[in-house]
């Protein structure tokens, strides 16, 4: 291939995002240069078969994406040694040898489209082109470029399975299977981003699942033409119903075993290629208060804990603001003791108790923010500096009283008991409106806000299922999962929101 | 837009609706409040009101000074409550704050020219609670009462709450509700009765002369809403007995060989019944009620049956005794604090007006019939006395 004979080739219009394949269709290693040519990983060299100059071929790939002890054994060694090509004549005997699987490789995949072509090479194939047919073979021989799969560390469990998903899909994918032995189960792949061209797998239990709910979630995925979907947020908010609330309408996991306990349930999960978090849909509030713990331990502890988690939200969500309400307009509601220890604490604070809890909220953010973005030794120092700070100095220095500060740690605290991230920061965000509110009116205000709450909840909509489900329109058996967790043999069927194809759980 | 109409319509709703009219003036930061936990009313000069409110001061001592909890009073002056209460913005730097009042005092003299139409401002403001406590101050002024007793460690507020807490031990008394006292007050026929508490400088040491205790053992009665008379110790648990108000209490009867012996009450139940014959009222009382041995004052065996049902009739006899002085000097008094023309009207529902028309001529010629049953169940961890063996062995 002379430089010549690339600079013949017309350039490709990078502006536009098809230009690349519009102007040039054929499958030369011209072509495929001079689309991924300019990269200084692309590796191309002409390669003849069995070194019979009549059959010349051209192997290209991207050097690191693929395992080049792979290629030499699997492919070139093969294409050179194999005696079975010294029958070949032409370049469309070879093919048909390689098609027949001389080649050793399990995924052969006979490309006549300069896209596919390429992006089987993008993918970390290797591809042989045979410029005199226009056609080429791509070979997987991808590169070891995985993490192990090691405990999940958002999502910790006391007991239960301790893998969790990685950024490789085929792993991810590998993984469910592994706990899902079923032939039921459907793993279908799109591509999405203009640019990444990052694949999405959608898992779901063909058996179980409503049909309708995964060619929901395709066409969700599939109508956006975004540029990149490499970060989950900007999938998650293909998939959401209501962009403009702060709570999470899917659910998102690392942990395989809480992905396949909904896949069975009849939901349908999203894996993305090199993300670890996978999606669930469709999402309502309750499945962001459960944990997995619920069903790991006794009926009676898991609905104990589910309680108490229920209450929390509740604390985190309106603590702050209730502490406002008594303290500044309804100090009659207080115990007289209590009403007593918080005047004592009050005394020689100059600020109004709305300004002192929003400091303290304030403050609390930025620990929470400050602990997440430095390295996990310093974040402790943090912690350490904050309570110091906040917890110490700041009492004796009668800039906020104790008892303000006992309040915004419990509400912290509270809010750590959640085990969606997500769900719990939308709580934060709300907790200040409801601070807000309750500074302006009192208890009014506080009450308005609950109000405005449960009708923004009873106005949301995941994939079709009410966001307060179960609560809400459905069955009294589906309340048996909810404020508390009944025995596992209690629950006979499904979620009748999920509309399964099959409605028993169990016999 | 249509969601936030709803939204807009329920919020105003809620703010119309809810008979808060004064949002704005409602909001006050905690620590600028002046959180009153007892208000005394007394007669000031030129017939006005003198009004005390006391709250707990939050000194709680430096290091190596003891921690008081004494209380913290602001006094004010005006032609009625109302007058009084805003005279105290004359001077006091914070707002009186009623939503913890827990006791209402009242001295003896503005007692007996009628307390009703200062619970009015009380009953008619929304921050006190129906639930607070009223008591009559014995001999003194309640803003003496307080001054005097500010002079020991312990808030009055919570000397009078510990108090409260062992009445049952005694049944000497009880706790009148505010709520209790205007229900009454509200019925003309009948009579209230109050707690009344006294200053006492006895039961501290000698050497203390000017720390000044609370008792509270007895009822200051109404008539309508006029202080008329203080009951004795016996008379107070007569009327306890004849309310059903009895919790635990000691009874002291003489064995038959002249030993005092205390008995306890540790149960108790009171049924009264109203009946008409002939034209004539008649009120039975039937108590019973059980008690332990709780003391022996000798070495007489008081555990043998004769012993047992002697002490039991002693017993019977002394609670009859208490409960008939309760009623007599009720009927002198024709203060009808028991209740008892609810009983009446209770069971003739049909005579209710001439009831209520009459009462105040029927209530003294009520023949009352006491029943006292008792038994004694028990006699704690001794049987006999001490030493009471061998003295039946030396017999």
């Amino acid at each position: 291939m002379s430089p010549n004979a690339r600079n013949k080739t017309p350039e490709p219009d990078f502006r536009v995002e098809d230009s690349l394949y519009n102007t040039t269709t054929e499958i030369t290693s011209d072509n495929v240069h001079s689309i991924l040519g300019s990269n200084s990983d692309f590796t191309s060299r002409v390669i003849l078969i069995r070194d019979n100059p009549a059959i010349p071929a051209v192997l290209a790939f991207l050097d690191g994406l693929v395992n080049s002890k792979l290629v030499n054994d699997n492919i070139l060694k093969p294409l050179a040694q194999e005696k079975q090509f010294d029958t070949c004549k032409t370049a469309a005997d070879a093919i048909e040898l390689i098609s027949m699987g001389i080649v050793y490789s399990s995924t052969i995949k006979l490309r006549t489209k300069l896209k596919d072509l390429t992006d089987d090479i993008l993918g970390g194939g290797i591809a042989i082109i045979f410029n005199d047919a226009k056609t080429a073979f791509t070979f997987e021989a991808k590169s070891d470029l995985k993490r192990s799969i090691s405990e999940p560390a958002a999502e910790t469990v006391i007991k239960g399975s301790k893998d969790s998903f990685v950024e490789e899909l085929r792993t991810n994918t590998a993984l469910c299977r592994k706990k899902i032995k079923s032939p039921y189960l459907s793993v279908e792949e799109i591509t999405v981003g203009r640019q990444t061209r990052t694949t999405i797998a959608i898992v779901y239990m063909k058996n179980i699942a409503n049909r309708k709910l995964v060619d929901e979630v395709k066409q969700r995925l599939e109508a956006f033409d975004i540029p990149e979907a490499l970060t989950p947020g900007i999938i998650e908010e293909l998939l959401i119903d209501d962009q403009y609330s702060a709570f999470p309408q899917v659910q998102y996991t690392e942990r395989p075993d809480r992905f396949c306990v909904n896949i069975v349930e009849g939901r349908v999960g999203i894996m993305i290629e090199s993300v670890p978090t996978t999606y669930i849909v469709p999402g309502t509030l309750l499945q962001f208060i459960q944990a997995l713990d619920d069903y790991s331990f006794h009926f009676m502890v898991g609905s104990a804990l589910r309680f108490l988690r229920f209450l929390a939200m509740f604390i985190t969500l309106v603590l702050p603001g209730f502490y406002i309400t008594i303290t500044t307009f309804h100090p009659e509601m207080l115990p007289t003791e209590l009403t007593f220890s918080i005047v004592a604490s009050k005394e020689g604070v100059p600020f109004p108790m709305l300004v002192e809890v929003i400091i303290l909220l304030i403050a609390f953010e930025f620990l929470v923010e400050a602990g997440l973005r430095l390295p996990k030794a310093i974040g402790q120092t943090v912690s350490i500096v904050g309570a110091l700070v906040v917890g110490q100095a700041a009492v004796e220095a009668k800039l906020v009283s104790p008892a303000t500060v006992i309040i915004v740690a419990i509400t912290a605290i509270a809010g750590f008991t959640m085990p969606n991230q997500d769900f719990s920061n939308a709580l934060r965000i709300w907790r200040f409106l409801f601070v807000i509110l309750s500074s302006i009116i009192g208890i009014f205000g506080l009450t308005f806000g609950l109000i405005f709450l449960l009708y923004h909840w009873c106005k949301m909509e995941s994939y079709g299922v009410p966001y307060l489900d179960p609560f809400v329109a459905n069955e009294d058996e589906q309340l048996k999962d909810t404020l508390f967790r009944f025995p596992n043999n209690i629950m006979k069927n499904r979620p009748s929101s999920l509309n399964t194809n099959n409605k028993k759980r169990m016999e | 837009m249509r969601n936030f109409s709803i939204l807009a319509v329920i919020f105003s709703i809620t703010l119309a609706l809810s008979g808060c009219t004064q949002i704005a003036l409602g909001r006050a930061e905690i620590n600028k409040l002046f959180v009153v936990r007892m208000m005394s009313i007394d007669e000031a000069a030129e017939g006005k009101v003198k009004l005390t409110l006391t709250t707990k001061s939050l000194s709680t001592g430096g290091e190596g000074q003891e921690a008081a909890q004494k209380g913290e009073s602001i006094i004010s002056e005006g032609d009625t409550v109302f007058d009084a209460v805003r005279n105290l913005n004359v001077y006091s730097d914070r707002k009186p704050h009623y939503g913890h009042t827990e006791y209402i005092l009242f001295g003896e003299s503005i007692a007996r020219k009628g307390i009703l139409p200062y619970l009015d401002f009380i009953s008619r403001h929304n921050e006190f609670r129906y639930n607070a406590k009223v008591y009559i101050v014995k001999g003194d002024t309640a803003n003496s009462l307080v001054k005097k007793t500010n002079t020991t460690k312990m808030f009055i507020g919570d000397r009078i709450s510990s108090i409260e807490e062992n009445i049952p031990r005694t049944s000497l008394s009880s706790v009148v509700t505010l709520n209790e006292a205007l229900l009454i007050f509200d019925n003309k026929n009948l009579d209230t009765f109050i707690p009344f508490i006294e200053t006492t400088d006895t039961m501290t040491s000698e050497e203390k002369q000017d720390i000044y205790d609370v008792l509270l053992r007895g009822y200051a009665i109404f008539n309508e809403d006029k202080l008329s008379y203080f009951t004795s110790r016996e008379e107070a648990r007569g009327i306890n007995w004849m309310m059903d108000r009895i919790g635990s209490g000691v009874i002291v009867v003489k064995s038959k060989a002249g030993e005092e012996v205390s008995m306890e009450i540790v149960d108790s139940k009171v049924k009264i019944k109203a009946k008409i014959i002939d034209d004539e009222l008649h009120c039975t009382a039937e108590i019973s009620f059980t008690t332990n041995i709780g003391e022996v004052m000798g070495i007489v065996n008081v555990i043998d049956n004769e012993s047992i049902e002697y002490l039991t009739e002693q017993q019977e006899k002394a609670i009859k005794k208490e409960v008939e002085s309760a009623i007599r000097i009720a009927q002198e008094n024709n203060s009808d604090h028991f209740s008892t023309v609810t009983k009446f009207i209770l069971e003739y529902p049909m005579m209710r007006n001439y009831l209520n028309e009459n009462w105040k001529e029927l209530f003294p010629d009520i023949k009352f019939d006491i029943k006292v049953k008792s038994n004694i169940k028990g006699t704690y961890l001794l049987n006999n006395p001490t030493r009471s063996t061998v003295e039946s062995v030396g017999e």
